[in-house]
């Protein structure tokens, strides 16, 4: 079920009327379960076996760790990580690999025994969720929760379930053992959020898919300016769609009296590669910080494994997104740009021996900080983007060389893309007080019901699932 | 608490009216229909508007028998083209000025002179069966039609059996060749409407969010097209490009490679026999076209094409392939003759190059056959 299915809002309003009737706290909490499950056997029922089967061996291992030896312990974090993410590999990666390895022996691609399975949707996300509970537990940082229910909650729970955010266990267990508190304010707050993210999702990330996917397409007989254009389009659309979902998915939790922490702070206006992984998916970036760039060893063991560190990282966090090469590539792009930063102008910027090295990275860091991460995100857009290399590598040459071709000037693309330049150029220049959208104002139930009365009357005619879902 | 609700107030009505000048500005107009009882259909009301906005960009304005972008002149002038066709002819994606018939006129009147006027009578999914009922009617409304042309995009309409849904009239091979006709025809409404005073507030004030809004709530509230039992998901195999819209008239499915020759002789015949004035066939082939970065120049439907041209030939009927003149626009031009900034400009209906085109082609047949137009 998707957020902008006519049927989540019966579901929605389904599960708010039994929250505010059903005053027993676990029996509302029992409610949101099913709902949940509901949701997500919705799309496909047979694959609610595997969400909760995921659930159960995780749960039944990290039980079995209270109060056994660290050996033991490490045996059985172990195990819960070969079993989840054994199940990633297989249905995401098996694919991916035996195809691989063909092409690298030489054997054609397609010569059958690959798996022919649907891709469970939001696995990426639960099975990262899953893992950071029993890895907490085995690193005795979270103790073990003590209902089922309630971990099978947190788990899946609706609004987050397909798409993330990825909600941490030490962040939302808490918050279900006390009753929580729903106000006016907080079904403003929620609402005010979903509202935004309908919008950014919908009118604006929907309607531009009409420009990129085609663009992308049909990139090889399209100009350069024109693949500019696609590209920063495509930049727009994938923050929309993806910080649209996250901004839906807050809110809806928000509103039941749930917090989940922010999963984007404006990542356009980052002056740095560095600046952007804070502002970009933190909830995966603070994830793969957690639980893998720092048990690799993070910036504890000198400058090169630091920048190995940060590579590893990146290319693993590439191949989360999607099992192909493209994603590979724009992971190990990110990890260079990172550890080149982190070279330049991070923290290693006063061991630099050069003096030029470090009048460069001033350089860098004073007049094109902010340009230099755009280009990078966007050629890095590219690689995320385009089906294969080929087409990623033909698109970046179009591009450097103002290449001839098909001029398109999409005026809704043109227009957007504008707007949303406009709307950061006021956030960085501090005057974002008006986009408050106070529920006490004229303004904000104002700005709000445009929106989605806008959604409503532009509303896409192709069906256009969420970006994130194929992670 | 009142306070807040005084605001919450303001603030949807402020919102009511942003979209209603948003959607005014931004969004399709609802057109207005009515019964016309001289050539015995629903048509556009005449005196109004349709503003087209998700292809191109265009204001359209109907004129007598709710004919688009006629001017009450081309009404009158004493020798008349009628151009038939489907969505491409109703061309509502461009401005009045830049349609094919008004074209055409602007060049049968240069230099100055009286050759008449050119009138399109095109909607939306109709094919050569509805033109063969609506022939004789338009000739008794329209009087002094010296020629048919009509356009056709691709071969399809040419095909008996196409449109297993019978969306208007048809053309059927079974249990022998004939043409269906389907009366009252007009976009799926089975009854002569009349404009309600609702639906001419509508149109007047461009409230068509409100419209749409009340249809989509209505349907809605009937749970039409819902789902709410758990599912199973599917593999998807589809590939986007093969099976977009417009890309399948590259692939025609809707006959053999082999020419439908008796069909074909059945359809000129009848076509032949509701008109004592001149027929001309305007073929515009799915190519050039661009299908995943690549162009694709080559006619799919070339050999038909030449099989059509030849039997029409055999029957005294005209035949114009727009297959050149669309090739070498876009040789010299770098442009496609079809699509729009604000859709794709490569696929689509004809942009206003296309309708240049177009009337240029009908122009140079007209020229070349002066005697079988205008034999007096």
């Amino acid at each position: 079920m998707l957020f902008t299915q006519i049927e989540f809002f019966f579901l929605l309003a389904a599960v708010f009327a039994a929250i505010l009737l059903v005053k027993n706290h676990r029996a509302q909490k029992a409610l949101l379960l099913i709902a949940s499950y509901y949701f997500y056997a919705y799309w496909d029922w047979r694959f609610a076996g595997l969400l909760l089967a995921c659930t159960a061996v995780n749960y039944w291992l990290s039980g079995l760790m209270e109060g056994s030896s660290s050996s033991r312990r490490k045996l059985l974090v172990t195990i819960a990580l070969v079993y989840s993410l054994g199940v990633l590999a297989v249905f995401k990666y098996f694919n991916f690999f035996v195809d691989s390895f063909r092409t690298m022996v030489g054997i054609a691609p397609d010569a059958g025994a690959t798996l022919d399975v649907i891709l469970p949707a939001g696995i990426s996300f639960y099975t990262f969720q899953t893992l950071s509970y029993t890895i907490d537990v085995y690193r005795r940082e979270l103790r073990q929760c003590a209902r089922f229910s309630d971990f099978a909650l947190f788990v899946a729970f609706f609004p987050q379930l397909v798409a993330g955010p990825i909600v941490r266990a030490s962040e939302f267990l808490p918050q279900l053992e006390t009753p929580r508190t729903l106000s006016w304010e907080r079904a403003y707050d929620g609402f005010r959020q979903f509202a935004l993210g309908l919008f950014k999702k919908v009118f604006i990330a929907d309607r531009l898919a009409a420009f990129v996917d085609p663009g992308f397409e049909n990139a090889a007989a399209l100009s350069g300016p024109t693949l500019w254009l696609v590209v920063i389009a495509y930049a727009v659309q994938i923050y929309c769609d993806f910080s649209g979902y996250s901004d839906m998915a807050i809110g809806i939790a928000r509103a039941m009296g749930y917090d989940f922490t922010r999963n984007f702070d404006h990542p356009y206006l980052a002056t740095s590669i560095q600046d952007f992984w804070r502002r970009w998916h933190i909830s995966l970036s603070t994830w793969l910080r957690d639980y893998l760039y720092v048990p690799l060893g993070g910036n504890r063991r000198g400058r090169f494994r630091t920048y190995l560190n940060l590579f590893l990282t990146m290319v693993l966090g590439g191949l989360w997104h999607g099992a192909n090469w493209t994603f590979v590539i724009w992971g190990a792009w990110h990890g260079i740009a990172l550890a080149l930063d982190r070279l330049l102008t991070g923290k290693d910027r006063g061991r630099g021996r050069h003096a030029v090295t470090r009048r460069f990275a001033g350089f860098l860091r004073s007049i094109s900080g902010w340009s230099l991460t755009m280009v990078i995100v966007l050629v890095g857009w590219v690689f995320f983007r385009s089906p294969d290399l080929d087409t990623a590598l033909s698109i970046l040459g179009r591009m450097a060389t103002l290449a001839d071709g098909i001029a398109w000037h999409h005026p809704f693309a043109i227009g957007v893309v504008l707007l949303v330049a406009g709307y950061h150029a006021l956030l960085a220049a501090g005057k974002s007080n008006w986009l408050e959208l106070r529920h006490d104002t004229v303004r904000g139930p104002a700005i709000l019901f445009t929106l989605i009365l806008l959604v409503i009357a532009f509303y896409p005619r192709e069906f256009q699932p969420f970006i994130y879902f194929q992670f | 608490m009142m306070r807040i609700l005084v605001k919450w107030l303001a603030g949807g009505t402020i919102s009511l009216v942003a979209v209603w000048v948003v959607t005014a500005v931004f969004s399709d107009s609802i057109p207005l229909e009515e019964w016309s009882p001289t050539v015995k259909r629903n048509i556009l009301s005449p005196g109004t508007t349709y503003q087209e906005r998700r292809e191109g960009w265009a204001t359209n304005h109907v004129g007598g028998f709710g004919l688009i972008a006629s001017r009450p002149e081309d009404l009158a002038a004493s020798a008349k083209i009628l151009i038939w066709g489907d969505s491409f002819v109703e061309a509502f994606h461009v401005e009045d000025s830049a349609k094919m018939h008004r074209c055409l006129t602007d060049r049968l009147h240069d230099p100055p002179g009286d050759e008449g006027a050119a009138l399109a009578i095109g909607e939306r999914f109709c094919s050569i069966a509805d033109y063969r009922f609506r022939i004789p009617d338009y000739e008794v409304a329209l009087k002094d039609v010296k020629l048919h042309v009509i356009h056709l995009y691709s071969l399809e309409d040419t095909f008996p059996d196409q449109y297993p849904g019978g969306r208007i009239s048809l053309f059927l091979s079974e249990p022998e060749l004939h043409f269906e006709k389907y009366d009252n025809e007009f976009r799926e409404i089975e009854e002569p409407v009349s404009p309600g005073r609702a639906r001419r507030l509508i149109h007047q004030y461009h409230l068509q969010f409100f419209s749409r809004l009340r249809t989509s709530l209505a349907g809605i509230a009937r749970l039409d097209g819902l789902r709410f039992s758990p599912g199973t998901a599917q593999k998807s195999t589809a590939d986007p490009a093969a099976h977009r819209a417009w890309n399948r008239f590259l692939e025609p499915s809707w006959g053999s490679t082999e020419p439908p020759l008796e069909a074909w002789r059945f359809l000129l015949r009848e076509l032949d026999s509701v008109t004592e004035a001149p027929i001309l066939f305007v073929y515009a082939p799915p190519t050039p076209a661009l299908v995943s970065g690549k162009l694709v120049l080559e006619n799919p439907e070339k050999n038909l094409a030449d099989h059509f041209s030849s039997l029409c030939e055999g029957q005294g009927i005209g035949f114009v392939s727009l297959e050149e003149p669309f090739l070498r626009f876009l040789e010299e031009n770098g442009r496609f003759p079809k699509g729009f900034h604000n859709s794709r400009p490569w696929e689509g209906h004809y942009n206003a190059d296309g309708h240049r085109l177009v009337a240029e082609a009908i122009h140079t047949w007209i020229q070349k056959n002066r005697h079988v137009v205008y034999p007096d």
